[in-house]
């Protein structure tokens, strides 16, 4: 499966690492709420792969910021179509995750929420060069 | 002489502290009295009669005001525990009648509110809620769905996070439980956050797509606040919804402290269609500000009123202003005016009492859900 076109893996390692040393360095406080809307280009016959792995690449990404896999997992869509999952942690912490894939630049918006503070993201192409071991 | 005569329902620590000036200020308006039921808590007659005082107009029981000479509108911020009775009478009477958000506390309540106003309506009776419909953002969200140009709507998404309060202060480990909706949804310090917050983002999906949810999956949670915590109440909450033509929804709500958004806190809507997807937000498009002065991380905290929510205890603390990120300026119509342009005109308002009862259903199927950790069908 490839990257979506103008999202590639590294950017999602990337930003995990960047928030990542936000959340450890106490910038915000306890992380408590994940929420996500991201629109990723994709030609219409690869669009369900370019969906499925943003979603999964997101939920990396949150369980690194909560320390571990959800406990609870709701989901609705698949196939291309738009998707939405709502994680809870068994520590009480949620990510609300909206992803689809298609026609259209790749937009989005992430918002992490903890309990003295917040970061916000916004989703936009990345064509910046990656290290090798990072793509 | 103006045109419309307006009776108050409510006081001090309500929306009506709000609701009350702006149809006061609108030159079709006088208004005749504040008022409420007879037999309330000393607590809450008292700063009844504290914004009739503030406002330099009589304070009368529920009864009498209905009764005064031309009050042909009514705005209401009673308890959400009383709205079902207080509207039914305002209605039994053939005023028009303004409601706070939410329509009511259960399904029940309004239903029995949505009802009495269709039959209100016969007699030429208008109602509305207040809802967000009416700012830009909303509005050229509207416009983009109606001109096509995103072909069929897949999915919307939405948001609506206030920055207000002193968060960091929920004990640590705090897991919510949820237990559902109770039916208890006034409180003094803090309010329940998927049925305050929430119901913005369920009215502005509900809206811009005509699409009633059929299946509720939701989460709730105690993230910043000792005052939720305290209550048993939430501070957050987060909603997916399959709408009746398989669309997807979600919506993100809740309050998440004064100093973790530049303004007032984070509104927005997402659109995803066929042919194309699109973000509008009330905070775009801006400036954005940095030069000399302080960062504000904080307002005084009001003993009454923690999580910020009153004009009145603003006066008194006198928060700094959030002044760094400014949205470039639009003109809109506010509810208010909206709601008297279509008395006025006999326009049917965009979200009536009607649309207001699915609101609830909707948020009641999600306190059910995320007490079950199961979807709930509508």
């Amino acid at each position: 499966m490839s990257d979506p076109a103008d999202l590639p893996s590294g950017y999602w390692q990337a930003l995990a690492r960047t928030v990542g040393a936000a959340v450890d360095a106490g910038r915000i406080g306890a992380p408590k709420a994940l929420r996500v809307t991201v629109h990723v280009r994709a030609d219409p016959a690869a669009a369900a792969g370019a969906q499925e792995q943003t979603a999964a690449a997101i939920r990396r990404c949150a369980d690194a910021w909560f320390g571990g896999p959800a406990g609870h997992d709701y989901g609705v869509g698949t196939g291309g179509r738009p998707a939405a999952f709502l994680l809870r942690w068994p520590g009480g912490q949620s990510a609300l995750l909206a992803v689809d894939a298609g026609r259209g630049a790749t937009t989005g918006h992430l918002m992490l929420m903890g309990s003295h503070g917040s970061i916000y993201h916004a989703i936009e192409p990345y064509a910046v060069p990656l290290p090798p071991e990072e793509r | 002489m103006a045109a419309h005569r307006v009776v108050a329902l409510g006081g001090n620590r309500t929306h009506l502290e709000t609701y009350a000036r702006e149809f006061a200020a609108d030159p079709r308006c006088e208004l005749a009295a504040v008022a409420d039921e007879p037999g309330l808590p000393q607590y809450r007659e008292g700063l009844n009669r504290l914004l009739a005082a503030e406002l330099d107009a009589p304070y009368l029981p529920l009864a009498a005001a209905l009764a005064l000479p031309g009050v042909d509108v009514v705005v209401s911020c009673v308890d959400v525990e009383r709205r079902a009775r207080v509207a039914q009478a305002v209605l039994a009477a053939g005023k028009h009648l303004f409601l706070d958000k939410p329509l009511a506390g259960s399904v029940a309540d309004a239903r029995a509110i949505a009802d009495a106003a269709d039959a209100a309506a016969a007699g030429g009776v208008v109602t509305q809620m207040l809802t967000t419909v009416h700012t830009a953002w909303a509005q050229d969200a509207k416009a983009a769905v109606q001109s096509g140009a995103l072909g069929r709507i897949g999915a919307v998404h939405s948001d609506m996070l206030m920055a207000k309060g002193r968060p960091g202060t929920v004990p640590d480990g705090d897991v919510r439980q949820e237990h559902g909706a109770d039916g208890a949804f006034t409180h003094v310090t803090a309010k329940r956050e998927l049925f305050d917050m929430g119901v913005y983002p369920v009215a502005l999906i509900h809206w811009l797509t005509g699409r009633r949810a059929v299946s509720v999956y939701a989460v709730t949670g105690n993230y910043f606040f000792a005052e939720h915590a305290a209550l048993g109440i939430e501070d957050y909450g987060a909603l997916v919804l399959t709408l009746d033509d398989g669309a997807v929804a979600t919506a993100c709500c809740g309050r998440i402290g004064m100093p973790c958004h530049p303004q007032a806190g984070e509104r927005r809507v997402t659109l995803v269609g066929s042919e194309g997807q699109v973000t509008f937000a009330g905070s775009q498009p801006r400036i954005e500000i940095f030069n000399t002065a302080p960062v504000v991380t904080a307002a005084p905290v009001h003993p009454h009123d923690p999580m910020q929510m009153w004009d009145s205890t603003a006066r008194e603390t006198q928060p700094p202003a959030k002044d760094r990120w400014i949205t470039l300026h639009r003109e809109e119509r506010s509810d208010i005016a909206a709601f008297l342009d279509c008395i006025d005109s006999g326009r049917r308002p965009e979200v009536t009492a009607r649309d207001a009862l699915h609101h609830v259903e909707v948020l009641m199927a999600g306190y059910e859900s995320a007490a079950s950790g199961k979807p709930v069908n509508v």
